[in-house]
């Protein structure tokens, strides 16, 4: 396990440096001048050198990519080109607040979707099972904007039931403290996560009781539920921790229509900005930041399979 | 989309005199006191106004403020943040739209008016008895530390403009400590001088700012060149530190009408009054709090649940318009003091030949049909621009050699220009079958068999603009003229439409379009400067005229507006650029209880006037 451990972390710091590498490089190469993109069109040659100088940009794509390397060693992920703040301190800001409103979301969809797939698969082809595929399909063929719209139509703008923002609270346990205002936004990304996740439950469970040693389990005498409990959950899980690991990343960045839609500023929203606003600094940051996620959340779905299933040796 | 290009604050100017001394009180451009300089202060209206209540105020999607120095470094320099400052640190002069065009806010403004002398190279001011928020008077000594410091780091001041303030200051004198004088490098003219000049001046509390750190005591560091730095490089990093804004002693220093009360990192911000403001309207509400959006939507969605006081219509959404003014909204647009057009490339290779000639800017002009484009793209939430002077709000530099339109609709007078000189129809494209420099030929430069087939970029993220894009096209096409379109976001726009020679890579763009939220924002006197006088950087173009040039001189050191009529009647015909109809800042949705709303062209907002009824 360790030589494993040690063997995937090289990996992974090799991929992380890979990655830099073609993001900076990609960033770069770019058309246009930077600093003008930045300053607009009453930038002037002073100001534009100004800002070269300040950012490095005066300097050959190897020396900045250095400093970069040198800066992120430090723990220092760069300076927003226009946000004046640090990418730091922006992502401790913000990326506490994406785990409460993605993680939230994502911790009810699992608890939703592993009991509903169990049941539609335990009664295939039935009335629940149609059911249930159906609402699934339905969700799932949903763009993340309708059910979004839809919630604050109904139950902001019309019934004045729940507020149609996001908390604003800049820290993750401020937002807590407004529990009203996670509701629509949590309930959105529930549904569309829910919708993915139970349709794989579903198969690995249906694959799961197509297995030989359902059919050992069931001549034991075994009653149902534990069957259910200690076989067909424990095997079927895997395809949902694989889901689980890569949905990891995206706790970062999978609420951006999320984020347009209930006024919540995250770090998803914060790279599609930089990258529409050319802020490198910040596309960089936020890159490395959710490689690691990445490259963990990979790492933890594999050791997760061997404590599943004994069988996988790492 | 909401653009992030710099746009300059309101700032105020006062009128000058011509000739000699001092002499009569001057709008900007010329209006004579009497119906230039407002003597009314925009708030008189409130002072029986009822008190109390807190204002919410919608900013633009993702872009919250986030900068307090009123040096505004260049990446900073947005509305957003402008307009933020002034309520802080307001500007030397302030200037507002009236009925009589762009004037002088007298009542607003915290200095009198300036006085011009010595054959307008000399410009005594005296400031009003205004006092900070500690207490301590506003002095002449704050003025000059302001331009000490700007002195020596104008690089890193967004106003800055390569031979404007503090360049053409050759020294500055303090006579008292309400009394400076400023001697010029040469002679200007006062009404843009103050206009443009003088409003990038904010007042600065040197008794509490002249330090090189938080420990050291307050001195005169700003009196030469090293202290001058370290004392900016010192604000600026308190200025980069958002998380202490509410509560940095510095910028609890304030002259303005409104303190910080809080300062989030995601960009709300909560203005409470400064109980010590010494200009005549004390702000009424309890509280000004600034909202941010991360999306045209959610603001529209905020607005829709009653949760904004002062908001806006996004584009598409303005059919909307009757149900949020049934939902106690009032829908006007904010007009911004800026003008619209598509950016020629005179220094492109393929296309520059052909933008050189007038009769092929005038052939494209003619196929515009902007009233159309106004009507059906904008939603009538733009208007048709002929020049380079705005046609909204009205203003006393309007004249009718732009309003007439030269170049009204006209696409089959297109195809007769071309034709007249050289050109054919063939496979659908403009052709020239004649070249040469002759008045029936193609034009100088261009080559037998050169087509007029254009590439322009164009902001994305605006349905109105896509839509607009789609009609120039199809308006070039009926002319014979081909149009290909590359939609890029705004910030990729811009680094891309650089002033450039013709043998560099990055002259490869040929018309440019980033006008969504107007191309080319002025300040108070609409002079072409920036955007159009040879070896502008502002002039991004490259458009090179001699005759604009000596037009655009004048409007800068006579005060006749006569120069400006002449300029702009010039420019209206020549076509340096193709206008286009300038698109409203925003559509504002403003709560019926929100009183006494004023909308700055100049793109400042005044909150200190507002108040709210029961």
């Amino acid at each position: 396990m360790l030589t494993y451990t040690l063997r995937r972390s090289g990996q992974g710091l090799l991929v992380l440096a890979g990655l830099t590498v073609i993001t900076f490089l990609l960033e770069h190469l770019l058309p246009g001048n930077i600093a003008r993109s930045i300053l607009g069109v009453h930038a002037n040659p002073a100001t534009i050198a100004a800002f070269d100088k300040q950012n490095d940009l005066n300097r050959s794509i190897l020396v900045q990519y250095a400093h970069f390397v040198d800066q992120l060693l430090h723990g220092n992920l760069g300076y927003s080109y226009t946000q004046n703040r640090s990418v730091d301190s922006m992502l401790a800001s913000e990326a506490p607040r994406d785990v409460v409103l993605v993680g939230l979301s994502l911790a009810l969809a699992i608890a939703i979707a592993v009991p509903t797939g169990i049941v539609q698969a335990m009664r295939r082809n039935r009335l629940v099972d149609h059911v249930g595929t159906g609402i699934a399909f339905t969700l799932y063929s949903m763009p993340p904007y309708v059910p979004a719209l839809l919630a604050v139509e109904i139950f902001s703008i019309r019934l004045h039931w729940l507020p149609s923002e996001a908390p604003q609270a800049s820290t993750a346990i401020g937002m807590l403290e407004h529990p009203a205002g996670l509701v629509l936004p949590v309930l959105t990304l529930t549904l569309v996560t829910y919708a993915l996740f139970s349709r794989y439950m579903r198969s690995a469970v249906i694959d799961t009781l197509a297995q030989p040693f359902m059919h050992t389990a069931r001549c034991k005498g075994l009653p149902e539920r534990v069957i259910v409990t200690r076989h067909v959950l424990r095997n079927s899980l895997i395809a949902v921790v694989t889901l689980t690991g890569l949905s990891i990343p995206g706790i970062l960045t999978a609420g951006l229509i999320t984020e347009e839609v209930f006024n919540f500023p995250g770090v998803g929203l914060e790279y599609f900005n930089a990258a529409t606003t050319n802020d490198f600094p910040t596309m960089l940051g936020i890159t490395v930041v959710i490689g690691v996620v990445t490259i963990l959340g990979n790492f933890l779905a594999d050791v997760s399979y061997a404590i599943l299933d004994p069988r996988v040796r790492l | 989309m909401r653009q992030s290009s710099t746009r300059k604050p309101a700032r105020a100017a006062k009128l000058a005199t011509t000739a000699g001394a001092c002499a009569a009180l001057l709008g900007v451009g010329g209006v004579p006191a009497s119906a230039a300089a407002s003597t009314t202060s925009l708030h008189s209206a409130t002072r029986a106004a009822p008190s109390g209540g807190s204002v919410t105020y919608a900013e633009d999607p993702d872009a919250p403020p986030n900068w307090i120095m009123p040096i505004v470094t260049p990446s900073h320099l947005q509305a957003y943040n402008t307009s933020n400052v002034a309520l802080l640190y307001p500007s030397l002069y302030v200037y507002k739209s009236t009925a009589n065009g762009m004037v002088l806010d007298n009542v607003d403004s915290p200095a009198n008016p300036p006085v011009y002398s010595a054959g307008n190279k000399t410009v005594t001011i005296t400031l009003k008895p205004w006092y900070w928020s500690n207490g301590k008077p506003v002095t002449s000594r704050d003025i000059q530390f302001w331009y000490n410091l700007v002195r020596v780091e104008k690089s890193n001041w967004g106003n800055y403009s390569p031979g404007d303030i503090p360049d053409n200051i050759a020294s500055f004198t303090i006579l008292n400590s309400h009394t400076f004088r400023v001697a010029l490098t040469k002679a200007f003219n006062p009404s843009w001088y103050t206009a443009n000049q003088l409003t990038l001046i904010n007042l600065m509390p040197q008794a509490a700012w002249d330090k090189t750190s938080a420990s050291a005591a307050v001195g005169n560091y700003d009196q030469t060149s090293s202290g001058a730095k370290a004392v900016f490089n010192y604000l600026v990093a308190q200025a980069n530190d958002l998380a202490t804004y509410a509560t940095n002693p510095l910028w609890q220093v304030v002259s303005g009408p409104f303190k910080i009360a809080s300062w989030t990192n995601t960009g709300e911000v909560t203005f409470a009054p400064n109980p010590k403001y010494s200009g005549s309207d004390k702000v009424r509400m309890s509280q000004l709090v600034e909202v941010p959006f991360t999306s045209e939507q959610a603001e529209f969605l905020a607005l829709r649940s009653g949760s904004v006081d002062y908001g806006y219509v996004p584009a598409e959404d303005i059919p909307q318009e009757s149900a949020i003014e049934q939902q106690g909204y009032k829908v006007e647009p904010w007009w911004g003091w800026e003008v619209t057009y598509l950016q020629y490339n005179y220094n492109n290779k393929q296309a520059a030949p052909m933008f050189a000639q007038l009769y092929v800017r005038q052939a494209i002009q003619d196929a515009i049909n902007q009233p159309l484009i106004a009507k059906s793209v904008w939603g009538g939430a733009a208007v048709p621009d002929y020049g380079p002077i705005p046609v909204l709000p009205k203003s006393q530099f309007l004249s009718k050699g732009e309003t007439n339109n030269p170049y009204p609709y006209n696409p089959a007078r297109s195809q007769e220009l071309l034709a007249r000189h050289g050109w054919k129809e063939v496979r659908g494209v403009q052709t020239c079958e004649r070249p040469g420099s002759a008045t029936n030929e193609c034009g100088a430069g261009v080559a037998k068999g050169a087509k007029l087939s254009f590439k322009m970029l164009s902001e994305s993220g605006s349905p109105e603009t896509s839509a607009q894009d789609d009609y120039l096209k199809s308006a070039f096409a009926s002319i014979g003229v081909s149009l290909s379109v590359d939609e890029e976001p705004l910030n990729s726009v811009l680094a891309a439409t650089v002033p450039c020679k013709s043998t560099q890579d990055v002259c490869n763009w040929q018309i440019s379009y980033f006008g969504t939220q107007g191309s080319w924002n002025y300040p108070p006197f609409p002079s072409g400067d920036q955007p159009f006088l040879s070896g502008s950087s502002g002039n991004l173009g490259s458009y090179n005229s001699a005759a604009a040039d000596k037009l655009i001189e004048a409007t800068l050191t006579s005060s006749s507006l006569a120069n400006v009529y002449a300029y702009e009647t010039y420019m209206a015909k020549n076509l340096p650029v193709a206008w286009l109809p300038n698109p409203a800042f925003q559509v504002s949705a403003i709560s019926d209880h929100l009183k006494n709303v004023v909308q700055n062209p100049l793109l400042t907002f005044t909150p200190q006037s507002w108040y709210l009824s029961k």
